[in-house]
């Protein structure tokens, strides 16, 4: 190994040797005139051997002009002082081009006379902007270029900023809006002049969401963490629109929050079908429970018969003579296969409703006239017991619906009021139909009957053969009937009652 | 021995059914028919302690009180029924969760699917001459 130590003897020991050599920094061993007596392996590598070869001043020289002479100021006071420290300095690397180095300069007189300075040095960065170091400009000149290429910066930047077609908000860390971009006024209808100084939370939220939502914000950014959220804001206008908004603190040199910057793209299509979506398997997963219901009360209902008819052919099967019961068996089997053959009806025509969803054609219909058509066929119920109907439609009203449909709804919505009126007092029904442009058509049938407690009944009201009054005969299909028209129409039916006052229904059809 | 039977069912030709073989069997002779099970606890509960009926034949599945409200109101009056009713499911529900929840009570002493046979009767016939000895 090539040790390029004239003196002292130390140096050439090589259990110092494998120290120095092991070093990752810079070392370098001065004579007090400043010429070199030693480089380690890592400051040869940077500054090159030449500096071994003459003796003299020759690390001077290999120092920035601009730094020499506070070069030369720290080696002059190192000799008056244990530990100096050496700022930042340009030395010529051994390729040519500067480096930056700082470290200490270690007096060690006091131990090894003749050898008088120890340079321990680290590369470092230059200091203030780096971009911005170079050799070529200084002074005024390389001020001028900084602010150049800052201004060309920013203007870049605000031009993106400006006319992307994403909205852009910057607010101070109190969320005060300072600005926003064009974007943001696209989308929400407002202009940086009606914002400023508004939080986000005071005008985009909408009425519900928007605490908690800001709240959200808070707890998250407060860790000065970015954070991506879809979010509803509302329009000037009020119209509800979807953003992925990714909000980013802006920190200071301490680390604390000044600014936030929220960069929001609009994802309302996006949410619109994600929704519908949504709603559709919504409406898939009702249907199958729906049709799940109806398998298992249509085979309850099934069996029912057929367990009777099975049991009445036990019974005539099991006859012994001089019996006489074979009249009653007979008719009691009539009596089981035609239930049977209703069960069977009903399905047909709960299927043939259901299958017309889709494809169901409407008409306009004459409230009025289809209203006549009912109470031609109840007229005479109703005046068995005395009952009255009270109607409220607008004259002439029309709308369009599916007679058939609206006959089936009137008629049994009418037929349950007679055939569950109470006997205490007379019946009284009253039926209105309105029309409005907002809800479409509304139908309100409410009497003053038996009425049913809703606490008990009401899960099963509209269900299919569900009944609630004892000693009325009755199959438990009307009020299922009734619901699934209003549904096949797109409607809606609601209920009110309370036992022995009456009962009301709302259906509302809309447009 | 007690020899009165209660039948709980809205449909008619059950009762016919019913009542018809429990007589030919000779189960019991005083025999009560229901339509509604609300009238029946009225009746049974008035009968406890002293002269409930042997056995009840309960449908499931009715308007108004159905054969679970049925067995639910009776659950106060557990300990008197215990040994004197024996109370048995009579359902044309072919559907294993009813008779999984008729194990739910320990008063229920057997489900049965409709149509009751005759040999359902004599099993059950077995049963109740048994607990009398």
């Amino acid at each position: 190994v090539q040790r390029n130590l004239a003196s002292p003897a130390i140096f050439n020991s090589s259990f110092f040797a494998s120290i120095l050599e092991l070093s990752v920094d810079i070392l370098l061993v001065l004579e007090p005139s400043g010429g070199c007596q030693y480089l380690n392996n890592p400051a040869m590598a940077l500054l090159g051997g030449d500096l071994m070869e003459k003796e003299g001043a020759r690390l001077l020289t290999k120092v920035h002009p601009q730094d020499r002479s506070a070069f030369s100021q720290v080696l002059t006071q190192a000799l008056t002082q244990p530990k100096t420290a050496l700022p930042p300095c340009r030395l010529q690397t051994k390729q040519g081009p500067w480096c930056w180095l700082a470290g200490d300069v270690i007096n060690m007189s006091h131990d090894l006379p003749g050898l008088v300075l120890v340079l321990l040095l680290k590369k470092v960065a230059p200091p203030g902007e780096g971009a911005f170091q170079g050799n070529e400009a200084s002074g005024p000149e390389k001020k001028n270029a900084r602010k150049k290429i800052l201004q060309w910066e920013l203007e870049n930047l605000s031009l993106v900023a400006s006319k992307t077609t994403n909205g852009v908000i910057i607010t101070d860390n109190q969320y005060h809006i300072e600005w926003v971009n064009e974007g943001f006024t696209k989308h929400t209808g407002y202009t940086l002049d009606e914002v400023l100084g508004l939080r986000p939370e005071d005008f985009l939220y909408g009425q519900d969401a928007g605490r908690e939502t800001a709240d959200l914000y808070r707890k998250r950014l407060l860790h000065n963490l970015p954070l991506t959220l879809e979010i509803l804001n509302y329009t000037k206008k009020g119209d509800p629109l979807w953003f992925l908004t990714e909000v980013t603190p802006v920190l200071n040199e301490q680390g604390k929050t000044v600014k936030f910057i929220s960069i929001r793209t609009d994802i309302t299509e996006k949410k619109n079908r994600e929704s519908e979506l949504l709603s559709l398997t919504k409406d898939l997963c009702d249907q199958n429970r729906d049709l799940q219901q109806f398998t298992y009360i249509v085979s309850h209902n099934l069996r029912a018969p057929i367990a009777n008819a099975l049991g009445l052919a036990n019974l005539l099967a099991d006859l012994k003579p001089g019996e006489d019961l074979l009249p009653e068996i007979t008719k009691n089997m009539k009596t089981s296969i035609r239930q049977l053959d209703t069960v069977i009806k009903d399905i047909n025509l709960i299927l043939s409703i259901r299958d017309n969803k889709d494809t169901l054609a409407l008409e306009e219909v004459t409230f009025k006239t289809v209203f006549n058509q009912v109470m031609h066929n109840l007229s005479v119920s109703l005046l068995e017991c005395q009952g009255e109907i009270n109607l409220e439609v607008p004259e002439g009203y029309t709308f369009r619906s599916h007679k058939a449909y609206l006959f089936s709804i009137l008629h049994n919505l009418i037929s349950n009021a007679i055939k569950y009126r109470s006997p205490q007092r007379p019946l009284q029904i009253k039926l209105e139909c309105q029309g409005t442009p907002e809800r479409g058509t509304t139908i309100s049938c409410c009497d003053n009957g038996l009425g049913l407690n809703l606490e008990t009944a009401g899960k099963n009201l509209f269900k299919l053969y569900k009944r609630f009054h004892t000693g009325i005969p009755g199959r438990g299909i009307g009020l299922y009937l009734v619901k699934t028209h209003v549904e096949t129409l797109g409607g809606e039916i609601k209920v009110w009652s309370s036992p022995n006052k009456g009962a009301r229904f709302f259906i509302n059809l809309p447009e | 021995m007690n020899r009165k039977a209660f039948i709980i069912d809205d449909d008619q030709i059950c009762h016919f059914i019913t009542r018809h073989l429990i007589k030919s069997e000779d189960l019991a002779q005083e025999i009560t028919c229901f339509f509604e099970a609300q009238q029946a606890l009225d009746l049974l509960v008035a009968q406890l302690p002293e002269n409930p009926p042997a056995m009840i034949f309960l449908d499931l599945n009715m308007p108004y009180m159905n054969g679970w409200q049925f067995l639910d109101a009776l659950r106060p009056y557990e300990s008197q029924l215990r040994c004197k009713t024996r109370i048995f499911i009579l359902t044309s529900s072919v559907d294993a969760v009813d008779q999984e929840k008729s194990l739910e009570y320990p008063y229920v002493s057997g489900y049965f699917l409709k149509p009751l046979q005759t040999a359902d009767l004599k099993t059950l016939g077995k049963l109740i001459k048994q607990e009398s000895r």
